[in-house]
């Protein structure tokens, strides 16, 4: 009241002429400015996608099925709070009674860009075979995946502080794709990343909430955001396959869900999840809207996974109905029969460990090692036992399902 | 005993801000010889150990090597394929922090024979000078075109760093390291010692801490200095006893040119640049060449 300043006044930065108007508060103002300047260089697309959202809700594109807003506080006045989560930013904005929006805190990392060169943020790399199971990779500056017919992209799992170490560990898995030809054309062709680092898995039981509602997780926000424009970069590009591997099934899915959102159709791109552990029931909705080609199995989950298996027969139901797909009613039927066994597979599984566990009880079995090899004579004495069919390979499957890594590395050898 | 129990891959604690983790022991470590287009070459390797992500497979020495059977290296690792390589042996060892911090990173080692894929019969490897030539180009080959940025020429790998000869040999040999600018630096050591006329026994040694941010933040995190001791340790055991005929020519050069010896320091190579199909010609980049 007393200042000689002159009072603030909201500046409108979109929807002048048109649509709904976006007005910021004067402290925040500079910091958009600075990401407008950022968003001009082509390199920091980041940037650009930021701009771009906020320039999106003048157009009213902000709703409930926007999933990158969660909705905050309700005032008393009626008006209400939300969170945008966007690469290198936060933004809270308010909703006005006048159909309008009011950013009022921006949290920006002008240095995003340095954290992605870091690996601490996001990023799409190149992943080159080195030999021996080993592969390095390289940040791709633009963002854009290799322009290649047909190319392969991993959607990695956030459990891994360098891209180096998700690629190993991403290769032997995305050969298992029906459609990636094995490890032969994997290493051969070689592969993109999409690498969101962490230290913990994504989705699991763990995170039973964050892997059923997997388009209400926030924190996948920025990896799918910058995921969706990849995606979308990578249209015009023929035959590109989108592979997820474990939690990258959750970054995938929001990835989808924000190009559906957007209207957007990939038809000539192919998807599949490896053993996911967010829904992929949502992914194949998703998925479906994208008129994206599915091949004849959507994804391979392992016994043991809970989430990946959940929704399985509805995710089957929705496959059959679709126009999208091609799914006969003979295939689907003969994939709920598949599932129902592999259910049956679970109580086999969690039988025999019960049993097993009960059994060498004091033992104390603890190196995978030992483990191992009791779980490969426990399949032995099963299938003397003929407990049910094909239960030869049950060594072999409960190492698959109880100890991945240790999977891995053993195929290779028979 | 204790250090198994102490520094073991089992994490059960949060990364602490900087730890020095500790490898395996190389005191243990047994000794492999090979005879490869009949040179001896001998140095020590401790048990193979892999690092808990993925599956890293070693690969043991055989008896015999036929070194004619090389295969040239992927399209995608080496565009120009003017090198054909034969793989000798590989291990992997994890580098753990103390008291269930886990892993913290690996050092792995690889041995592979390389040849020229077009054999050119005017060159002998044997020669300090065509060893240095033939060490540059084919790091070039494998790492000279990996851009970073196209209008800046900003590269992802530097070389050579920190050059200089493996002291014990009497034979000619070169070790470098090439290095990641950006992220953490990801130091490989290559060391290349001819064994024949055209075969050269190429170790490289890699290294990938684990942590993530710039190369200061992961030095920081997981101190470099035991994976550094580890590749000195293996590359301080190389001893190498040359076949008759490469003994003859090594003794011959001499004998011609006393003063032949590698170069004492080289400076890092001005990337990108391409190779030439004939594995040794350095040329100018060109994202096309090998399209």
């Amino acid at each position: 009241m007393f200042s000689n300043t002159a009072p603030t006044q909201d500046l409108i930065i979109a929807g002048q002429h048109s649509g709904k108007p976006v007005k910021i508060t004067p402290a925040a103002k500079p910091v958009y400015d600075n990401l407008v300047k950022l968003a001009r260089d082509e390199t920091n697309y980041w940037a650009q996608i930021t701009v771009k959202a906020i320039n999106e809700l003048a157009a009213g594109r902000l709703h409930q099925s926007n999933i990158f807003v969660k909705p905050g506080a309700v005032h008393r006045n009626g008006t209400e709070e939300f969170v945008m989560i966007l690469p290198g930013c936060k933004v809270t904005c308010e909703k006005l009674d006048a159909d309008g929006f009011r950013i009022l805190y921006f949290e920006a990392d002008i240095h995003y860009g340095e954290l992605i060169e870091s690996a601490k943020k996001p990023g799409l790399y190149t992943a080159t075979y080195k030999g021996n199971d080993f592969w390095d990779t390289e940040l791709e500056k633009h963002g854009y995946i290799k322009e290649e017919k047909n190319r392969m992209v991993t959607v990695s799992d956030s459990r891994y502080k360098d891209p180096d170490r998700a690629a190993t560990v991403a290769a032997p898995r995305i050969a298992e794709a029906p459609f990636t030809g094995g490890s032969g054309m994997v290493n051969g062709d070689g592969f993109d990343l999409h690498f969101t680092p962490g230290e913990k898995k994504l989705g699991g039981l763990r995170n039973y909430r964050n892997a059923i509602r997997v388009n209400q997780n926030t924190e996948l926000n920025e990896s799918a955001l910058l995921l969706a424009r990849t995606m979308y970069q990578a249209k015009d590009i023929q035959g590109v396959r989108w592979i997820s591997e474990d939690g990258g099934s959750g970054v995938l899915t929001q990835a989808m869900t924000i190009l559906a959102g957007q209207g957007v159709k990939l038809p000539n791109h192919k998807v599949f999840l490896f053993n996911p552990t967010t829904s992929p029931n949502t992914a194949v909705k998703a998925a479906h809207s994208l008129q994206m080609k599915l091949d004849r199995h959507f994804n391979k989950t392992r016994v043991l996974n809970v989430v990946g298996n959940r929704d399985q027969l509805e995710l089957i139901g929705n496959r059959w109905k679709s126009k999208a797909d091609s799914l006969t009613t003979l295939q689907a039927a003969s994939d709920i029969f598949a599932h129902g066994k592999s259910m049956h597979g679970v109580g086999l599984t969690i039988g025999t460990i019960a049993a097993g566990t009960a059994a060498v009880a004091g033992a104390g079995i603890t190196a995978p090692a030992a483990l191992t090899a009791f779980l490969t004579a426990v399949g032995g004495v099963v299938a003397v036992g003929k407990i049910a069919g094909g239960a030869a390979k049950l060594g072999n499957t409960l190492v698959a399902n109880l100890l991945p890594e240790h999977h891995d590395r053993l195929k290779g050898k028979f | 005993m204790r250090n198994f129990i102490k520094y073991s891959k089992l994490k059960l604690r949060d990364s602490p801000e900087s730890c020095s983790p500790v490898g395996p022991d190389f005191t243990s470590a047994s000794n492999h010889t090979v005879t490869l287009a009949g040179t001896q070459l001998g140095f020590k390797a401790p048990r193979h150990d892999p690092p808990p992500y993925g599956k890293i497979r070693q690969r043991r020495i055989s008896n015999s090597y036929s070194l004619s059977d090389a295969r040239v290296h992927g399209y995608n690792f080496q565009p120009s394929q003017s090198w054909k390589t034969t793989e000798v042996f590989f291990r992997d060892w994890s580098f753990c922090g103390p008291w269930f911090t886990g892993f913290m990173g690996d050092t792995s080692c690889c041995l592979q024979v390389i040849q020229l894929s077009e054999p050119d019969a005017e060159i002998n490897f044997l020669h300090p000078q065509a060893l240095e030539i033939a060490s540059l180009a084919y790091i070039t080959a494998n790492y000279g075109y990996r851009v970073y940025d196209e209008d800046n020429g900003d590269m992802h790998y530097i070389a050579p760093v920190n050059w200089s000869t493996v002291s014990q040999l009497e034979v000619p040999s070169v070790q470098f390291d090439s290095e990641r600018l950006m992220r953490g630096a990801a130091p490989e050591r290559h060391v290349f010692i001819p064994i024949s006329r055209s075969h050269i026994a190429y170790f490289s040694l890699r290294t990938l801490q684990s942590a993530s941010g710039t190369r200061d933040e992961v030095d920081k995190q997981v101190d470099p200095t035991p994976f550094k001791e580890l590749v000195d340790n293996i590359v301080g055991s190389i001893r190498v006893t040359l076949s008759p005929e490469a003994q003859a020519d090594w003794d011959e050069i001499k004998k011609n040119n006393p003063d032949a010896r590698v170069s004492e320091t080289c400076a890092p190579l001005k990337w990108p640049a391409d190779v030439d199909k004939d594995g040794l010609t350095i040329l100018e980049y060109d994202p096309k060449r090998y399209a």
